[in-house]
């Protein structure tokens, strides 16, 4: 192989890692700020609205979610944002236009924020009923989940991309 | 790229080892807290005294500041993180996914023992300063064992596993500047 070919092959790495460290330097400076409290907010009203059409009787009150036997607190770790901004980077990071990017990182913004707000419902639930299990929910499965999820969404669309660049 | 059979079955693969992993994990996380206390110990700084209740890793520093505890798991996601990647991975022999699972564990541990030193040298900074030395700290281990496995966890799948089940005129390669040009491989 060339040196030139070599170069071909390891740009894509370092382009996608220099990506993804960008991406953890941009999540630390959101830590602490005001928006990440807004989205936190809004991650626990998205998630009292769904435990409370599913029948539960929560309510939202900033980033507190409580009923009246159990309640959690938001925070920026249990906000989509984290396996948003490293997708984004991702996203980013793949030779594509920037059309694609665009939808992209849309479809990571409805989806992963779905799956997030899944996340809360199903450990408020767990936390009610099976208080014993909720920290391995927590923190191994639903956390596995979630980043699973971004790198799951990344492959799809990446292979999306690909086709049709192919056709 | 993987197309959707394969993409599918890596999906449905990581689901089942992702519950099967984390039921066995349950049964050794408290010994695994052990092993990173036992060989940290030694790497954080006098003042500070490592122990482990539970699944929690403790830092007494009576002189500093008040307790700092962190949970086990958060640490211990990451690793369920590249286990999984590796177990569920389309394309891989039975000898590779056994290396990879070796090296990211241990890199994993390495980490670990890393990342709990320098969080006990991180409460010796911040003990006296004010809360925003704090905030720094948490901020630090937050980005440590919340994303950074996860960005491993992805360069992982980008750099060794697609090329190994991704045809060589499908992988991206550098000198691409739009989606109108072909990949090709040299």
């Amino acid at each position: 192989m060339t040196h030139r070919g070599l170069v071909r092959l390891a740009v894509p790495g370092v382009i996608l890692a220099g990506s993804l460290v960008a991406s953890l330097a941009i999540y630390y400076g959101l830590l602490g700020s005001a928006w990440v409290e807004v989205v936190a907010a809004g991650t626990a009203d998205m998630a009292s609205r769904t435990l409370n059409l599913l029948g539960a009787s929560t309510t939202a009150n900033g980033t507190t979610l409580y009923s009246s036997g159990f309640a959690v607190s938001v925070v920026a770790e249990c906000t989509a944002l984290g396996p948003l901004v490293l997708f984004t980077g991702a996203v980013a990071a793949y030779p594509s236009s920037w059309r694609d990017k665009g939808v992209g990182v849309a479809l990571g913004l409805v989806v992963l924020n779905a799956i997030n707000v899944l996340r809360i419902v199903s450990l408020f639930w767990i936390g009610s009923a099976f208080p014993e299990y909720l920290d391995v929910a927590h923190l191994i499965v639903w956390q596995t989940a979630l980043v699973l999820s971004a790198i799951i969404l990344w492959l799809w669309w990446a292979e999306r991309v690909a086709r049709a660049r192919r056709d | 790229m993987l197309g959707g059979t394969r993409l599918s079955t890596f999906a449905f693969r990581a689901a089942v080892s992702l519950l099967i992993v984390s039921v066995l994990w349950v049964g050794l996380a408290d010994d695994y807290n052990r092993a990173v206390v036992a060989v940290a110990g030694p790497l954080t700084p006098a003042k500070v005294t490592l122990s482990v209740l539970g699944q929690f890793i403790v830092f007494d520093a009576p002189d500093i500041g008040p307790l700092v505890s962190l949970r086990g798991f958060a640490l211990h996601y990451g690793l369920v993180l590249v286990a999984v990647l590796v177990l569920a991975a389309v394309g891989l022999g039975v000898v590779s996914r056994v290396v990879w699972l070796a090296i990211l564990g241990a890199a994993g541990f390495a980490s670990h023992v890393a990342g709990v030193a320098l969080l006990a040298w991180g409460v010796v900074w911040a003990g006296g300063r004010g809360t925003d030395a704090w905030s720094v700290v948490y901020n630090v281990y937050a980005v440590f064992w919340g994303l950074v496995p996860a960005a491993i966890g992805g360069f992982w799948c980008f750099a060794f596993w697609l090329p190994r089940v991704t045809p060589p005129r499908e992988r991206p390669t550098g000198g691409e500047g739009s989606a109108n040009q072909a990949s090709t491989a040299p």
